[in-house]
């Protein structure tokens, strides 16, 4: 009877740890997951967030977001339109450097729109960018950061240029079919 | 020595129609802004020989009446009553060219730079070699002591002005 017992308990015991060190390699994989996925992004989220399980969270709710959306491939004509919007605005550079830039912030929101992402402040936009192009998204807050420079009137034109080619770097992705990282 | 304008006005007066009262008061004048710009409301402008005149001269320079006669400012230049000085398929290459550049600015800008001093000195290289080529023909035909006429000063002074205003717009 006693040993009965003994052996429920050692069999309860046993389940749990197993449990507990499944549960651990799951958390631990998705962790390598997460990590291999968003790259710098990811320690760029665990200090933002001040902790790596933060910003495991975070990314976790950064990617079901995404896959919830239904986001889709441009047409190519519609592709076409926007690589051409784009060679005016890089042309435009060289008369209006900061309207250049404000204009590719733009052009980049609407090519987001065209592709079913939704209508959102920056901060909501490059999360959902960071999921799809991991490492486009620090290019993008980049550009963003000079073009709140500029605004203040504070960046040079050799910034301004650089905002330039990095948010071509995340437009040039955002034309294609699919995301370099699924 | 004034078979060339002749020939000149004669293919002028074709080309542009002879009921168009600016050929037919002066075949030289290319300076008529007024006159131009009512001329592109009309439906002859189309009928307007465009591009091979001018090109034969800048091939063979050699001709200064067809030259200046045959580009008038309302058909190189459409919308801008000023004479262009270059033709519209050559103006074009230069705009793609330059367009190219521009474009290139924010990738390379010191080489778009570079480009952009490289096509300006080839548009002028190519202007000053359009002077060089009409400036001996047309210096016979006032440069021979006192063999020449008045009237064929009055001619060559035109031609000069021709050119000289499409240089200075």
């Amino acid at each position: 009877m006693n040993t009965t017992y003994i052996i429920i308990a050692g069999v309860l015991v046993l389940v749990v740890i197993i449990a507990l060190l499944a549960i651990g390699s799951a958390r631990r994989r998705r962790s390598e997951q997460l990590q291999e996925h968003f790259g710098a992004e990811y320690d760029h989220t665990v200090q933002t967030m001040g902790g790596e399980k933060k910003a495991q969270i975070e990314l976790d709710e950064r990617q079901k977001h995404v896959e919830a959306l239904d986001i889709r491939p441009l047409s190519t004509s519609e592709s076409e339109r926007y690589q051409a919007d784009w060679t005016a605005v890089q042309s435009k550079f060289v008369d209006e450097p900061g309207q250049a830039i404000t204009d590719a912030d733009h052009l980049i929101m609407e090519v987001m729109q065209s592709r079913a992402y939704p209508v959102s402040d920056f901060e909501q936009r490059s999360a959902d960018i960071s999921v799809n192009y991991p490492t486009l998204v620090s290019n993008y807050r980049a550009a963003r950061e000079i073009a709140i420079k500029n605004q203040q009137h504070q960046a040079d034109t050799e910034e301004l240029r650089q905002a330039m080619i990095y948010y071509r770097s995340l437009f040039d992705e955002l034309l294609k079919p699919e995301p370099v990282v699924a | 020595m004034n078979e060339q304008f002749y020939t000149s006005e004669f293919v002028e007066r074709t080309g542009m129609g002879i009921d168009s009262p600016i050929v037919n008061s002066d075949p030289f004048v290319d300076d008529v802004p007024v006159d131009a710009a009512s001329f592109l409301e009309t439906p002859m402008v189309e009928s307007l020989p465009v591009v091979a005149p001018m090109e034969e001269t800048i091939n063979h320079g050699t001709e200064m009446g067809e030259m200046i006669t045959h580009v008038p400012p309302i058909v190189t230049t459409a919308g801008s009553p000023p004479a262009a000085l270059l033709n519209h398929e050559v103006s074009e290459q230069y705009r793609t060219r330059w367009n190219e550049i521009q474009g290139k600015f924010v990738d390379e800008p010191r080489v778009a730079v570079q480009q952009a001093d490289a096509l300006v000195s080839d548009v002028i290289d190519q202007i000053t070699q359009m002077f060089a080529n009409e400036h001996g023909s047309l210096e016979t035909q006032w440069n021979q002591g006192d063999d020449v006429s008045t009237e064929d000063l009055r001619m060559a002074l035109q031609h000069y002005r021709s050119f000289f205003n499409r240089l200075v717009v």
